[in-house]
């Protein structure tokens, strides 16, 4: 169905293309309406959050701050039928009116792009395609009056939005106390190979989007960590041992391939060299892309898409973070290594954060239920997000599929109990049902179906 | 000397190969040995070289420094890969020298067996390993020859790296589960075959050991073989006691404090002629601000904690000098020495090379690519690569060597100068040719009276450096030869020592060692311009000895055991001044990280306590003690019970007060009632500032018929984090008047808090006369210290103060206030990091001087006023926090000491201003922040890091003089003055130590407890010997107290048991 919808576009983009290279005059028109532009200026920010090692959740707000500064940008005008985020999402306010010839795609590009280079650390990369994709469209007849305009306007909302940024405690968080390592037992401690400190420890000061509260969604309480044997938490303990002990081909690829750990570092003697990856926010933003594409959604919906997902996954970290520094529960590695067998090793290298509960599967599962809402749950994809980092693609049934894979994937991985994983699901499946009922982005959001 | 001068045509060729670089062969750059003998008995040493690749090298010396290679008529080329280090001795004990080569084996670690060339006597040799049981199997790096048992035979210590990658060993401690494959041996000689005894011995040989460097020295002076051994990564280093001959101990942890994290090549010898060897060991830290900030990242606080907790010990990335005390212990010196850092270090040796009677340290160093370049690590690997990781394929190795950066360095020679700092002179003597150099090592090659050198380099030619010192300078020398017997034909761990007046030069005959090396069998001792020996010793063994009075100079002298007497060691007798008593009550310290809370920090403030106060509680003529709790721990008092040991009793109203943290504590009659009242200050930072837990208690002593009891008295101080308490009637009124320092502001740390003088009513109430006295104290700064004296001898009490980043400052009492003294010439150029302040008359003048104690020079920080340490402090990203910039002095410019990644995970806003290593390396302070933001800072500075006296001249003014070199080691908290050893004259003592520190500037932990004598113009250690203290961990405050034998000296230490000593 969906090929056969590509092809029939073919010709006249086609035509479009002959048709622009005549006259010369008004082809970046169809750049800007091309939601492609759009996908591209997402896939170089997710470069640069790879390249700039950023955790998994600081990188889920680089995302959200800026996919909001391109829909607010949007929204601003009632021509594309958006509900502006301001007063949905916490101490948002209106953005400035649009001024006169503003071409609101290539604001809302502008906007995300200054936003997204205000939040990362290495501009030059983003900074060079927007060179390029400016020059572009200047070579594609863009006018210099709709230009400044539109990057006038942009800057506008960027500014915006960045001024309303700045306020969520992140700024204060960077200076607030480091975890200091405890002497309990079974609290977490930092693991092998680089020992590193437990990341975010005050990531739920956050200030949240939709969700009340940091702990709006308090999962279950893990099991009583104990060594006792006949306990439920042992059993998943050895679970996990034994689990890593049989690996079979589809569990470990399955493990690596919702790995997204953003750097991994390999030692060999002194020497060392890392590898980095997207997050596991960064996955779906990818998985959105997909979702975009297959439906052929044009420029406002595939803003909308990034939109809704990336406000999911800003707020299902700091739910699961709220989580994972409250119960600090320790990792399977380090009381393996301690109680089993002091050589054993994960098959993914340990994150530097508490154990409970399951980052991949809180944020997953958030981000598949606002999927789910928003493209329908029959909804067979190709993952083909991990393709660039060399591993294959995965096929999914529903968004709520994958969402199950990537949550199991963490015990194939060696990193997480059961418990972690099933109870995460569930918190993350709370967010994502809070974010939908609590987030409207277009007047009537049944009309939407016809974009499905 | 050039290839073309000797004949020496040597180079280490590393030529990148399919499937065998640096990532994929742990040691792949650790480069060969070389080995140095006289092969065919013509008095001229021979060179072996060492290759990893290519065939090994043999050089006969034909006089003249000319040599010819015989590597293939000699047959001792060796066939197996990877060959590293290289030992020569007489194995079968026929007087010849036999040659053994370690050998690691190709990367699949096939075909590794070592292999050993016995000397025919006819200019060949014929590979016997198999034969003798020494062809292991180990990832061999060295092995060492000496007689273990004094059975006359030589046994082996072989030094085997790891077989596993490091990345697969959690840093658990297996060390004494002996590796089935691999590990250290210890094989004994029996008649002629060696035989593994690794573990009847008791030696480790552990998947955790990555042995690099083994040394052999005597620790103890038993006259039995001790052995020293380096372990790269997480494992420490071991020192094996000889018991005997019959099995080893491990002891590292009793002698040395701290040792190098990444232990290289090491040497042991003695550096300042007291006839002891220090142990040297090398790691890679460098020198350059520059290269450490682009190479090198430090172990975390919680890593190195972690670690300790598993039985690491303390182990700091930085050589490590370690001055032998002689009394079981070790004292860590690197830093005060000017030794510690030489970049990425393999060889170390300690001869002396000029001759002049003092031995020279001498470091080969250099990596062929800098694989520590953490450019390199986080942002330069390369994209196809790194896929080929993630998926767990073969990864292109050679992409990344290519894209790693090599800078050669040069090799480092240290040289004692007059101020007992250690220079480099490798430019000024030559030997500073930029290298990846390994191996070396030392032999009069030309027979001309001082050392020549042998360095082998990594892709480069061999250095041979001919000494000319004997053409540049008139310093004498001595060459010995030594024969021995039965099997020990070279007479391997004989002790040889010159006596010249009060000095002792002296040789331990070990040629085994620096790195993968060994040395020729003649021994050459530089005497400088002393022309008279009075004697000269050798000690062969346990009970053989050679005595030679007025030996000539300048000569070669041939000694054999066979003309020596046979020897009892004296027993020693050891009349101590101190001896401990019994006694039990722990300091705990609570758990709290001050770098937790700010990264920036290097100094815990969290870590003060136990303080002490004495008085006679319950008026029996003796003296009681009160000792301070930290937070969560309640403070203590103990009664004299008679017999020179102390009582607890309870004290409710201490009991309920425990969560304050005690700093500092005081009896005094405050109430003139005639007993003792009780001020305890409350420090530290775990609280909010304005916490309650800050406020400082006042206990009025309402004891009654011996029954002790107090009740609380009130302070008209708000509650603040203190430091020190101390009491004088300055108003002249007959009461006790006080004076409380304060100590910082939590989480506001540079900010000056307000300290405070309280005036007594002469009924034990106060108030705060600190507005309408001296006002200045309210802003003055960090206090740690103060004491009051009438320096000026005009009958009042006037206040000096010392504290953290602040001068000696003097408040000089006139009357109705005080007056801070402005133009007081000691307090100039004295901004330090003082902890401790006490008046003595050290110049014996009759005008009270001071002591202070400051944080001494064996430190990575060091200060004068030309170069002073300064501190920048500004919320520089407005985020409501302080971040603290420490910078050193470099050019005209200040530079921060952090790396990169420490100072941007404070101020994240600089990622986008640095987004490389390279792009910060080199970045003064200016060049980081904007004029506006500096402008906005607080600037704190230190000018002076040394403890000394100031000197009281009487005419209003003060002289500082630095304390010896030796207080100097450490921070020093407390001191003392008292007359300990009854001589009718008063001794200072000096404590300290500090462990409160982040692992790049390691620990502080050489103070023992020092005893000075005051003597005329001077101070003079008083010996251990004399002494018996041996005080270890971090003592915060010593105090005397009256027992009924005895004097009692109480010593408080932070985090460890109270200990209590009798003189």
């Amino acid at each position: 169905m969906i090929s056969r919808y590509k092809l029939a576009l073919i010709p006249w983009l086609l035509l479009l293309f002959i048709f622009a290279s005549c006259q010369k005059d008004n082809s970046y028109e169809a750049t800007l309406q091309d939601a492609e532009t759009y996908q591209k200026c997402a896939k170089k920010l997710s470069d640069a959050i790879v390249y700039d090692i950023f955790s998994p959740p600081v990188a889920s707000r680089v995302y959200a701050y800026s996919n909001i500064a391109a829909f607010e940008t949007l929204a601003a005008s009632e021509a594309f039928g958006l509900i502006s985020l301001a007063g949905q999402i916490t101490e948002l306010t209106p953005c400035p009116e649009p001024i006169p010839d503003v071409n609101l795609h290539l604001a809302s590009i502008h906007a995300f792009l200054t936003v997204g280079k205000a939040l990362i650390f290495t501009e030059k990369n983003l900074g060079d395609f927007q060179d390029q994709l400016y020059q572009q469209l200047k070579d594609q007849g863009l006018s210099s009056g709709v230009r400044d305009a539109s990057l006038e306007y942009g800057e506008t909302v960027a500014a915006h939005i960045l001024k309303w940024a700045n306020q969520d405690m992140y700024k204060q968080t960077r200076t607030y106390p480091k975890y200091t390592i405890s002497t309990e037992p079974y609290a977490w401690k930092p693991t092998p190979p680089d020992y590193m400190e437990g990341i975010e420890p005050h990531w739920n000061k956050i200030r949240t989007l939709i969700l009340d509260s940091a702990d709006q969604f308090v999962p279950t309480p893990p099991h009583t960590l104990t060594m006792d044997e006949s306990s439920p938490f042992y059993a998943e303990l050895k679970e996990v041992f034994d689990v890593g002990n049989e690996l079979n081909d589809e569990r470990t690829e399955i493990a690596k391939f919702w790995d997204c750990n953003p750097y991994v570092s390999h030692h060999k003697g002194h020497a060392m060299f890392a590898t980095k990856k997207i997050t596991p926010g960064g996955h779906w933003m990818g998985i959105t892309a997909i979702a975009c594409r297959q439906t052929n959604s044009g420029f406002e919906t595939t803003v909308e898409a990034f939109t809704r997902t990336s406000i999911a996954l800003f707020d299902a970290f700091i739910s699961c973070w709220d989580e994972k520094w409250r119960s600090i529960v320790i990792r399977p590695e380090t009381l393996i290594n301690q109680y089993m067998d002091e050589d054993w090793k994960p098959l993914l290298q340990t994150p530097p954060f508490p154990e409970y509960t399951s980052g991949h599967s809180v944020i997953s599962r958030a981000a598949a239920v606002t999927l789910t809402d928003f493209f329908g749950d029959d909804f067979y994809f190709e993952d083909i997000t991990e393709e660039e980092f060399g591993l294959p693609m995965r096929t999914f049934n529903s968004f709520l599929e994958a969402s199950e894979e990537a949550a199991i994937s963490r015990l194939y991985g060696g990193i997480h109990y059961r418990m972690a994983i099933e109870n995460g699901v569930a918190q993350g499946h709370n967010v994502g049902d809070f974010v939908v009922e609590n987030l409207k982005t277009t007047q009537n959001n049944n009309e939407l179906m016809t974009h499905r | 000397m050039s290839p073309e001068q000797t004949g020496v045509d040597f180079v280490n060729q590393l030529d990148l190969q399919e499937g065998l670089d640096v990532f994929r062969y742990r040691n792949y750059y650790n480069g060969g040995g070389v080995g140095i003998g006289d092969i065919n008995q013509d008095g001229l040493p021979d060179i072996y070289m060492v290759s990893n690749l290519s065939s090994n090298k043999l050089f006969l010396n034909l006089g003249d420094f000319t040599f010819r290679d015989i590597t293939d008529e000699a047959g001792v080329g060796g066939n197996k890969p990877w060959s590293t280090g290289v030992a020569m001795a007489d194995i079968n004990g026929d007087g010849l020298l036999d040659i053994y080569v370690c050998n690691s084996g190709d990367v699949d670690g096939g075909n590794r067996g070592n292999e050993l060339f016995i000397n025919q006597g006819d200019g060949s040799f014929s590979e016997e390993a198999g034969a003798y049981g020494l062809s292991d199997q180990g990832f061999s790096t060295h092995a060492a020859f000496f007689d273990f048992d004094q059975d006359g035979d030589l046994d082996c210590y072989l030094l085997n790296n790891s077989f596993r990658p490091v990345s697969s060993l959690p840093i658990e401690n297996i060390r004494d589960q002996r590796d089935e494959l691999g590990g250290d041996k210890f094989y004994k000689n029996e008649s002629g075959k060696f035989v593994d005894v690794s573990e009847e011995v008791g030696v480790y040989g552990s998947v955790i050991g990555f042995g690099l460097g083994i040394t052999l020295l005597d620790v103890n002076k038993d006259s039995w073989t001790d052995i020293y051994v380096s372990n790269d990564f997480f494992e420490r280093d071991y020192l094996y006691l000889n018991k005997g001959g019959s099995r080893f101990e491990e002891v590292l942890e009793d002698y040395f404090g701290q040792t190098s994290l990444f232990s290289m090549g090491a040497d042991a010898a003695d550096l300042n002629n007291d006839g002891l060897e220090e142990v040297f060991v090398t790691d890679m830290l460098p020198r350059d601000p520059q290269r450490l900030k682009q190479t090198t990242r430090f172990e975390s606080y919680d890593l190195f904690n972690l670690k300790k907790s598993r039985g690491f010990h303390n182990q700091f990335m930085k050589n490590t000098l370690q001055l032998n005390s002689g009394n079981g212990w070790f004292e860590e010196v690197g830093q005060q020495f000017g030794v510690s850092a030489t970049d990425w270090s393999w060889g170390a040796l300690i001869f002396d090379m000029d001759n002049d009677g003092y031995k020279d340290i001498f470091v080969a160093n250099g990596i062929y690519k800098d694989v520590t370049d953490q450019d390199f690590l986080k942002y330069f690997s390369s994209d196809e690569n790194l896929e080929a990781a993630r998926k767990g394929e073969e990864v292109k190795f050679e992409d990344f060597n290519e894209r790693m950066p090599s800078n050669p360095l040069s090799n480092v020679v240290f040289s004692l100068d007059s101020t007992s700092r250690y220079m480099d002179k490798s430019e000024a003597w030559g030997l500073s040719e930029p290298s990846y150099s390994n191996g070396a090592a030392y032999a009069d090659l030309d027979l001309d009276g001082d050392l020549d050198l042998v360095v082998n380099n990594v892709n480069q030619q061999a250095f041979i450096y001919r000494n000319e010192s004997d053409q540049l300078s008139n310093n004498h020398f001595l060459r010995l030869g030594l024969k021995g017997d039965v099997k020990n034909k070279f007479a391997i761990g004989a002790e040889v020592k010159l006596y010249l007046g009060d000095e002792i030069i002296s040789y331990q005959h070990y040629p085994t060692k620096g790195f993968q090396s060994s040395m020729d069998y003649t021994i050459s001792l530089g005497l400088g311009n002393r022309v008279v020996i009075d004697s000269l010793e050798i000690l062969w063994s346990e009970s053989r000895r050679t005595i030679l009075s007025n030996p000539p100079i300048d000569t070669t002298l041939q000694f054999s055991i066979n003309d020596s007497k046979s020897y009892m060691v004296p027993p020693g007798s050891k009349d101590p001044i101190f001896t401990k008593k019994p006694f039990d009550h722990p300091h705990i310290e609570n758990h709290f990280i001050d770098f937790d809370y700010n990264r920036l920090l290097y100094h815990q403030l969290s870590m003060d306590g136990p303080c002490l106060a004495v008085a006679d509680l319950n008026t029996d003529g003796l003296d009681d003690f009160f000792i301070g709790g930290a937070a969560g721990y309640p403070g203590s008092i103990y009664l004299n019970n008679g017999n020179d040991g102390f009582r607890s009793v309870s004290i409710q109203l201490l009991i309920d007060d425990a969560d304050f943290e005690d700093v500092d504590a005081v009896f005094f009659d405050a109430d003139l009632d005639g007993d003792d009242d009780l001020l305890v200050v409350s420090g530290g930072v775990e609280n909010g500032d304005n916490s309650i837990l800050f406020k400082h208690r006042y206990y009025i002593n309402q004891s009654d018929n011996g029954k002790l009891s107090f009740t609380r008295g009130e302070l008209p101080v708000k509650a603040f984090s203190g430091s020190c308490i101390r009491v004088a009637d300055y108003d002249d009124d007959n009461d006790p008047d006080i004076f409380i320092g304060a100590r910082s502001i939590p989480g506001r740390y540079g900010i000056a808090p307000s300290s405070y003088l309280l005036e007594n009513d002469g009924q034990g109430h106060f108030s705060d006369v600190t507005p309408q006295r001296i006002s200045s104290l309210s802003q003055l700064g960090m206090v740690t210290d103060a004491t009051w004296l009438d320096y000026d001898e005009d009958g009042d009490q006037d206040l000096f103060i010392v504290g953290d980043w602040m001068p000696l400052t003097l408040f000089e009492n006139r009357g109705d206030f005080f007056q801070q003294r402005a133009d007081f010439g000691a307090s100039q150029n004295s901004k330090g990091w003082w902890r401790s302040l006490m008046v003595a008359d050290i110049d014996q003048d009759g005008h009270k001087d001071l002591v202070g104690g400051n944080w001494g020079t064996n430190s990575m920080f060091t200060a004068s006023s030309a170069s002073p340490i300064r501190l920048y402090i500004n919320d520089f990203d407005e985020n409501g926090s302080l971040d603290h910039i420490s910078c050193f002095w470099q050019d005209g410019k200040y530079y921060p000491y952090h790396l990169r990644d420490d100072l941007l995970s404070q101020l994240v806003f600089l990622k986008k201003k640095f987004p490389s290593f390279a792009s910060y390396r080199d970045q003064p302070i200016e060049q980081i922040f904007s004029p506006e933001q500096l402008e906005k800072c607080l600037v704190l500075e230190v000018q002076e890091l040394r403890s000394g006296v100031f000197l009281n001249s009487g005419d209003g003014d003060f002289r500082f003089e630095p304390l010896p070199q030796r207080a100097q080691i450490a921070p020093i908290f407390s001191m003392l003055l008292e007359d300990f050893n009854k001589d009718e004259e008063d001794e200072i003592m000096v404590v300290g130590n500090f462990f409160g520190t982040r692992p790049e500037e390691g620990i502080y932990d050489g103070n023992h407890g020092q005893v000075y004598s005051v003597e005329g113009q001077g101070l003079r250690e008083v010996s251990f010997d004399q002494t018996g203290l041996f005080l270890k961990g971090q003592v915060r405050e010593i105090k005397i107290a009256q027992g009924k034998h005895s004097r009692l000296m109480l010593v408080g230490r932070n985090n460890d048991q109270m200990e209590i000593y009798a003189y």
